[in-house]
């Protein structure tokens, strides 16, 4: 393999680099991919915070202009019977302590939207539900879940101890930290994923021995470190290889611990995002 | 000049403007109505009264607004920790590199001058999108630069 590649250096004019891993005082320079599925919508308000809102929603309401509704709605029109109704409510609502403004409209429009299917209004729009399939199903490889949350891939070996893991892979020789970081992600976890690499500058490192039998099987080092490479996904899903890796999943921060080794975790988790 | 300034809710500007648009005779008909409403809700600036809390309802606003800024507090906090914490990794993890191989970590610390992000890292929306996830995304046919800053 090396004079193959002392052979070809003479004949042409750049060097091919050789396949061969790093290695620096006994540990396998490798590169790890932390991949990261950022949240999709914002997060739910808490207790304290939704009942904070509807109180300056109703201060607001006591210093606030009334709506100019002769300039905003045409007289008679369905629109401003509908407004008149949602203010009726709003008023109702500033009385009783417990009712907030936003809630008493809801009933409202839940009532004109029964309506709807005899007089409907013109512009109408579809929305996506916070709660998906994918939640109720508790589908740990599909991307839908979660959406408030990060979630990060994860991947398999096949073996029985330390299996899971984010996907990495050994530096070549003539490769940088970046290049092997995003080949390795192709390799292991397959080319059908928009992904999207922060740069060149690793994220977090973890060193660690490999096992006795692993060394003897495979000389020429005796433990590896691993450099993290942060990165996004826009679309897509990991396809495994099945031979370096043999299954995935899309995992939220806490549910990492249940999935990888408690030293692994310790190393990774200040890289990770809480929410 | 001085009385106007301090008297009026409106600028000195805006009642000038005011004047000027206003029509000599009173107004007659829906086309004027139109154009009273029009004025009214571009000029006129209805004051805004605070209702006068006293007492215990003080109390109780008070209470509430610095609970409030309490959570804000704890919020920006957290999440500054969690930066700290992140940019320590990143620190640990760049010092390590050096010692390890300095070709490596003179390849880390270049960065381009003409940085860009992909328009695909976008902030989350209150609803999902009505389509989900792309999970049979397939990269175009034609693709030989990868995305990278």
């Amino acid at each position: 393999m090396l004079g193959k590649g002392a052979l070809l250096s003479r004949s042409f004019a750049t060097a091919i680099p050789s396949r061969a891993p790093l290695v620096n005082n006994n540990f396998r320079i490798v590169s790890g991919v932390v991949l990261s599925r950022t949240p999709q919508i914002t997060r739910d308000s808490t207790p304290f915070e939704k009942a904070y809102f509807d109180y300056s929603e109703k201060l607001e309401r006591q210093t606030a202009a009334p709506l100019a509704s002769d300039f905003y709605f045409k007289k008679g029109s369905l629109a401003e019977r509908r407004w008149k109704e949602d203010e009726e409510a709003r008023k109702r609502a500033m009385a009783d302590p417990n009712l907030s403004l936003t809630d008493a409209v809801k009933e409202v429009q839940s009532i004109q939207q029964d309506e709807e299917s005899v007089t409907p209004l013109s512009n109408k729009f579809e929305t996506g539900s916070r709660l998906t399939e994918a939640d109720k199903k508790n589908d740990i490889k599909s991307l839908d879940r979660a959406l408030q949350r990060t979630l990060y891939l994860i991947v398999k070996k096949p073996r029985d101890q330390h299996s899971w893991q984010f996907p990495q892979g050994a530096v070549e020789d003539g490769e940088y930290l970046h290049d092997a970081a995003e080949r390795e992600l192709a390799e292991e976890c397959g080319k059908n994923m928009d992904v999207w690499f922060v740069g060149r500058q690793p994220v977090g490192h973890y060193t660690y021995k490999f096992p006795e039998d692993h060394v003897k099987k495979n000389p020429g080092a005796n433990g590896a470190k691993v450099f993290f490479m942060k990165a996004h996904v826009f679309a897509g899903q990991c396809k495994p290889d099945n031979k370096e890796v043999v299954d995935f999943a899309w995992v939220t921060k806490d549910e990492l611990p249940q999935y990888v080794s408690p030293e692994y975790f310790d190393a990774v988790k200040d890289i990770l995002s809480d929410l | 000049m001085s009385l106007f300034v301090r008297t009026g809710r409106l600028s000195l500007a805006r009642q000038q403007i005011l004047r000027a648009a206003a029509p000599a005779s009173a107004p007659s008909g829906g086309g004027d109505q139109r154009l009273e409403i029009i004025r009214r809700v571009l000029f006129e600036q209805p004051a805004k009264e605070m209702p006068k809390l006293e007492g215990e309802a003080l109390q109780q606003h008070e209470t509430i607004e610095r609970a409030w800024k309490l959570h804000q507090n704890q919020e920006r906090e957290s999440r500054n920790r969690s930066l700290e914490r992140k940019f320590r990794k990143m620190e640990a993890a760049m010092n390590e590199l050096e010692k390890t191989n300095d070709r490596l970590f003179k390849a880390a610390i270049v960065k381009s001058r003409h940085i860009t992000f992909p328009r695909e890292l976008k902030m989350p929306t209150e609803t999902p999108s009505p389509q989900g996830w792309n999970h049979e995304y397939k990269p175009p046919v034609d693709a030989t630069a990868p995305k990278s800053s």
